[in-house]
């Protein structure tokens, strides 16, 4: 569950899931959204694939990732959104593109 | 060896056999006249409320059902949020209502809910296309069948007989079933759930 808390506790990983709750979407689509070098990105997701929140599946030369959240997740992210959730003493991350245009 | 897809799916079994096993405590307690047979309804109301909070919010995970994924995921998703919602009411009813209006109460939420989620499921299954696997379709169709004959039967008995013997028989027959089903579950589960390619 801590895995599930630490992959929550953060804003980019939150949009991420955000989007893939439209659709699933390959790492380049998904990493276009965000002002963050995909490196960075990589470790999102694969903090997010350590969780049990997102799953992948190769697509020829792209990975696809699929939402894959229990309703206990769901619920949490919602919560974590509401209220803004990050981990103590971590450093405020720069949010998705999509965020600062809000 | 553990995978990550495995994890979800232990947990959901372990903690439906945990409850099951818990339900049947409850019920050998009653029979042994160590719990009242009010207290024993109530925690075995209770109990089923937790199997379906359980059961459902784990259903969104397992990805059942095949085809568009975008409607595939939103009536698992509904299913899920729908038996646990469900649940919770179950729970509240017969910890808080009076016994009579919590058992008509949740009966009637639990038969809402499994003909909800038959609509929903049915309705993604059709609106597959004609490429899809047609085996497939008649073989959700027939566990949609299944599961509904089962619910349908055990609402008959239980709102149409008052008869003792015949209750306590279903009850055995119920628990019976959970077991064999929970069985075939977990054997099912650990010889299909390979993870995804990472």
């Amino acid at each position: 569950m801590s895995l599930v808390f630490k992959a929550l506790s953060d804003p980019t990983r939150r949009r991420v899931l955000e989007l893939l709750k439209e659709r699933p979407m390959s790492a380049g689509e998904l990493a276009d959204r965000f002002d963050v070098s995909k490196p960075t990105m990589s470790g999102h997701f694969a903090v997010l694939r350590e969780a049990g929140l997102i799953s992948s599946e190769k697509h020829g030369k792209s990975v696809v990732y699929e939402l894959q959240m229990s309703v206990l997740e769901e619920a949490l992210l919602g919560f974590a959104q509401a209220f803004g959730w990050t981990l103590q003493g971590s450093k405020r991350k720069r949010p998705g593109r999509e965020v600062l245009s809000r | 060896m553990s995978t990550r897809f495995d994890r979800p799916v232990k947990f959901a079994v372990s903690g439906f056999l945990g409850l099951f096993l818990a339900a049947v405590a409850v019920a050998l307690a009653s029979k042994a006249g160590i719990l009242e047979a009010a207290t024993a309804k109530r925690g075995l109301g209770a109990i089923v409320g937790a199997l379906a909070i359980v059961v459902g919010n784990f259903l969104p995970k397992l990805r059942l059902l095949s085809g568009d994924p975008l409607r595939t995921a939103a009536a698992e998703r509904l299913a899920g949020w729908m038996l646990v919602l469900t649940g919770i009411a179950d729970i509240a009813l017969f910890l808080f209502a009076p016994l009579e209006q919590a058992k008509l109460v949740a009966a009637v939420l639990g038969i809402s809910a499994m003909a909800a989620i038959a609509v929903s499921w049915a309705g993604v299954l059709f609106a597959r296309s004609q490429a899809a696997v047609a085996s497939e379709k008649r073989r959700m169709m027939g566990f949609l069948l299944v599961a509904f004959f089962y619910v349908f039967a055990n609402a008959c008995v239980v709102f149409l007989t008052d008869d003792r013997r015949v209750r306590d028989l279903l009850s055995w027959v119920n628990v019976g079933i959970g077991i064999v089903f929970a069985i075939l579950f977990a054997v099912m589960t650990s010889r299909t759930s390979t993870p995804r390619a990472e």
